[in-house]
């Protein structure tokens, strides 16, 4: 049970870690705008499989 | 229609659709020889401009986006002022490698495509490092080599694609305002984090009650307990504490105050009971509280932010960009300068289609002026040489000159957007329900822990009684209450959305939630705002001649003619000549075509049967103007020219007149006019006011004797005063965009009928609060109940508190709706 001394401080360190982490990626305005980095990684997505394939299916209009 | 026969359809692509943005083609912008067809010069640019550098994969992935189909938007325009030294010193320093970073704001986005088309510019036009769009906000950040390439330049080519770069106002409050929004998501970050670890310390705490625990590891468990949330209370909880003082000082209810009392309670009893080692501690609830109550401040605060950062768009009614012209001893130049950089006496350009910069002077030797923006005159406005022009006036038909009197802060529209602003601030805040309820709920919360205190020492002692007394200041902690408004708002703004009504903030929703007033502009919010062909008679041939010789005027009774019999084919147009005032006249396949007034024909000598002059007074008694067509001096045809009324507006104002509102129609128009449509929806003729200046539609809305809420509903520029300083403003779909931020409720549907949908939802909305308040509140007293009978120990506070929470949450999601009642037989 002795254990716990050493398990909660590291529980917590640990979870300080990831705090700072998230205190990182906003101070980096990551969560600055929402709306346009999924549309990014769509973009991102279709051109690599658009150089990829012969038959694409963006070019079936 | 009567006209509605067989067309006379031409295979000269009559139906093809233009290939940027797959609009209809116009007969007269069909190009036989070509392959592809546009439907503008905008849209033809854009095209082009797209294949040159190989980007033609924007069409596959707008496609997939399913955007809007609207035509592209090039002005062709220069961009100087971005280059000048005074701008890119505020806004565009340079770096260390070089380069130079601007954030400007930028027009004619559309979809995700949009995006990808202008973040792909650092492949295509070099010096350009790098392009960022930010899709919500209409932001575009832009990096480029300093030499390599100018900021104009790049404004050049994002305009050839059909967006327009525009500076952004002071570069230190939008750096400021995004800091507060880093320091909120911060702080609830943090506090999320400490209420979990909080959580999971105190489940061991709970554990230890049921089962024995070793003293030793008790405290070890309670200091961390303690610990975590003195850190929650003094860090991401220390603005409830600020907040309270200072409500305190001002001696004004706030939520903050109880919230306050709680989380110090909570803390200093569990420091105590640690350090003396008997007793309970509430830490974890405590920490619980922060985060539960700054999502939800949080929430308040981002709607807040979307609102100031869209009044700062206003300005662009009044274009930032002059042509001035300079007289120099080798003749005249244009060049582009910033508007407040005009003086008196200077002369500037205005190219057809474009908005006037500043108030002035007319130098051309007439001019037809859409005044639509400031005074909501639905009809253009013929001005003569000499003749006083204003600022955010649009230019139709022909280029002019003006010799600019004021500009910048003192022109008519910047006069108008200082009233919008005053507006708005004069308002009254309301003092909403949640901070009424929270007015009373510290004082009952004292009185009912002092009765326990009092009821308890003489009984089972000091000790006891203590304990009681904390537990009931913990448990009672109005984190249901001070989250039952703000989910309620988001959940209700969310379903608004939803359903095509952008609500900004809850304070408008709870002012439109009792039946008052609604004051309805006329043009473009009753009507459609589009003059129109409503009926015609005559044989189609003639109506398709006039439709092609109207096809090379810009006026507007063009527009509505090449709209209504355009897809026929005419013929070509010789000899056009445009008669202002009067009408237009042209030879199609050698027959004389004349299009115009009754006067215009009596004057040319022309026929004119009994049949037509009986249809054209028909079109005068419905409110609308006969334009007549005569060929070879014979009147064949008539075209009755109006703004027809919405097709929902005359049921909508019957059901809201029902359901207990007052409708008013306040309209800019010729009072004949206002009333004319005020008689076809229904509205009282004493309710029916015209020819209203926008400073006289501001004092209407704030007219005493109107029956509160005032809701005004608009669509233009002349309404923006009035729509800020009414208890709700809202603005139509299609309205200015300035309309549209100043607006407390946006309408993006089409219509009418989402008016009433969003005063439904606010009902429905209001209902919700209510009732989560409620339910708060039995929580509460339930909580206190128990404390005071010494049935609630640190697992029953630690339990109570996020099931209130939860409880507010499902009602809220599932609660407020914006649907209409099913319509009822009776409305026919």
């Amino acid at each position: 049970m002795e254990l716990v001394y050493v398990a909660l401080p590291v529980a917590l360190l640990v979870g300080g870690a990831a705090l700072a982490a998230f205190i990182w990626a906003a101070r980096d305005d990551q969560f600055e705008d929402l709306d346009t980095p999924p549309k990014r990684a769509i973009f991102d997505d279709l051109e690599a499989r658009g150089q990829d394939s012969e038959r694409d299916p963006l070019d079936s209009r | 229609m009567s006209s509605s026969g067989a067309g006379i359809e031409t295979d000269r692509g009559a139906r093809s659709c233009c290939a940027h943005c797959g609009l209809p083609v116009p007969p007269v912008e069909v190009r036989a020889e070509d392959p592809i067809q546009f439907c503008c010069g905008g849209c033809r640019a854009v095209h082009g401009a797209l294949h040159s550098c190989g980007l033609e994969q924007y069409y596959a992935l707008r496609d997939r986006e399913s955007a809007v189909a609207e035509p592209a938007h090039v002005t062709g325009r220069g961009f100087e002022h971005l280059d000048d030294p005074r701008y890119l010193e505020i806004h565009a320093r340079p770096d260390s490698s070089g380069g130079r970073r601007a954030e400007l704001r930028i027009d004619g986005l559309r979809c995700g495509a949009c995006i990808w088309l202008l973040e792909a510019m650092p492949r295509i036009v070099r010096g350009v490092r790098e392009v960022r769009i930010d899709s919500a906000r209409g932001i575009a950040r832009i990096a480029w080599q300093d030499g390599a390439i100018r900021l104009s330049e790049i404004a050049r080519r994002f305009d050839a694609l059909g967006y327009q770069l525009h500076s952004f106002g002071d570069p230190d409050a939008v750096r400021r305002e995004r800091a507060t929004n880093r320091a909120w998501i911060v702080r609830m970050g943090v506090a999320g984090a400490i209420a979990s670890n909080a959580m999971a310390v105190a489940f061991a705490l709970y554990g230890g009650l049921l089962a024995d625990m070793d003293l030793a590891f008790r405290l070890f468990f309670q200091w961390s307990s303690v610990a975590l949330a003195v850190l929650a209370v003094a860090w991401p909880g220390r603005i409830f504490l600020t907040n309270a003082v200072a409500a305190v000082r001002t001696r004004t209810p706030h939520m903050d105050v109880p919230v306050a009392f709680g989380l110090v309670a909570a803390v200093a009893a569990g420091i105590v009971a640690t350090a003396v080692g008997t007793g309970s501690i509430y830490c974890e609830s405590a920490a619980m509280l922060v985060f539960l109550l700054l999502v939800g401040r949080y929430v308040q605060y981002g709607r807040q932010r979307r609102a100031r950062e869209q009044v700062e768009l206003l300005l662009a009614i009044v274009p930032s960009i002059a042509r001035k012209v300079i007289a120099t001893p080798e003749g005249e130049r244009v060049v582009e300068v910033a508007m407040d950089a005009l003086a008196p006496g200077d002369v500037i350009d205005v190219p057809a289609g474009e908005s006037i910069a500043a108030d002035g002077r007319l130098l051309a030797a007439s001019a037809h002026l859409d005044l639509s923006h400031l005074t909501g005159e639905s009809q253009p406005v013929r001005v003569e040489q000499g003749g006083p022009v204003f600022a955010g006036s649009r230019v139709l038909e022909t280029p002019v000159r003006v010799e600019v009197a004021v500009a910048g802060g003192e022109t008519r529209a910047a006069r108008l957007l200082d009233l919008v602003r005053e507006a708005g601030e004069r308002r009254a805040p309301i003092v909403e329900l949640a901070d009424r309820v929270s007015a009373w709920f510290l004082p009952v919360i004292l009185v009912a822990a002092a009765v326990t205190v009092a009821w308890w020492w003489p009984r089972a002692g000091i000790d006891e009684a203590m304990a009681r007394a904390v537990a009931m200041l913990v448990v009672t902690c109005p984190c249901a209450l001070g989250l039952a408004t703000p989910l309620a708002v988001v959940a209700g703004i969310g379903k608004g959305a939803r359903r095509g009504v952008l609500v900004k903030g809850g304070d408008v929703l709870e002012r439109a939630s009792h039946a008052g007033t609604v004051v309805l502009d006329k043009t473009g919010t009753v009507t459609e705002g589009r003059t129109r062909v409503i009926r015609a008679l005559g044989p189609e041939p003639a109506l398709a001649m006039a439709a092609a010789l109207e096809s090379r005027s810009a006026h507007p009774v063009a527009r509505a003619l090449v709209d209504a019999f355009g897809r026929t084919d005419g013929g070509d147009a010789s000899d056009v000549r445009e008669l202002p005032g009067l009408g237009i006249e042209g030879r199609i396949n050698r027959r004389l075509v004349r299009v115009g007034s009754m006067r215009f024909m009596r004057e040319r000598g022309a026929v004119v049967s009994d049949e037509v002059t009986a249809f054209a007074a028909e079109c005068k008694v419905g409110g609308f103007a006969p334009v007549f067509v005569s060929v070879d001096g014979r009147v064949d045809a008539v075209a009755a020219i109006g703004d027809p009324i919405r097709a929902d507006a005359r049921e909508t104002v019957s059901r809201l007149r029902r359901s207990g509102w007052r409708v008013v129609l306040a309209s800019g128009d010729d009072p004949v006019v206002a009333s004319g449509v005020a008689k076809a929806l229904g509205i009282e003729a004493r309710d029916a006011h015209g020819g209203l200046s926008p400073e006289e539609k501001l004092a209407f809305v704030q007219r005493s004797d109107l029956a509160r809420p005032v809701v005004m509903v608009g669509d233009g520029v002349n309404d923006l005063a009035a729509l800020a300083a009414a208890d709700v403003g809202v603005a139509v779909r299609n309205g200015a965009q300035a309309s549209h931020h100043v607006a407390d409720v946006c309408l993006a549907a089409r219509g009418l009928r989402p008016l009433e949908r969003f005063l439904v939802g606010a009902r429905s909305t209001m209902r919700t609060i209510r009732v989560n308040l409620a339910v708060s509140v039995l929580y509460n007293a339930g909580g206190g109940a128990l404390a005071f009978l010494g049935l609630v120990n640190p697992l029953v506070a630690g339990v109570l508190m996020p099931l209130s929470g939860l409880t507010v949450l499902v009602i809220a999601l599932r609660m407020p709706s914006f649907e209409l009642p099913a319509a009822r037989k009776e409305d026919r």
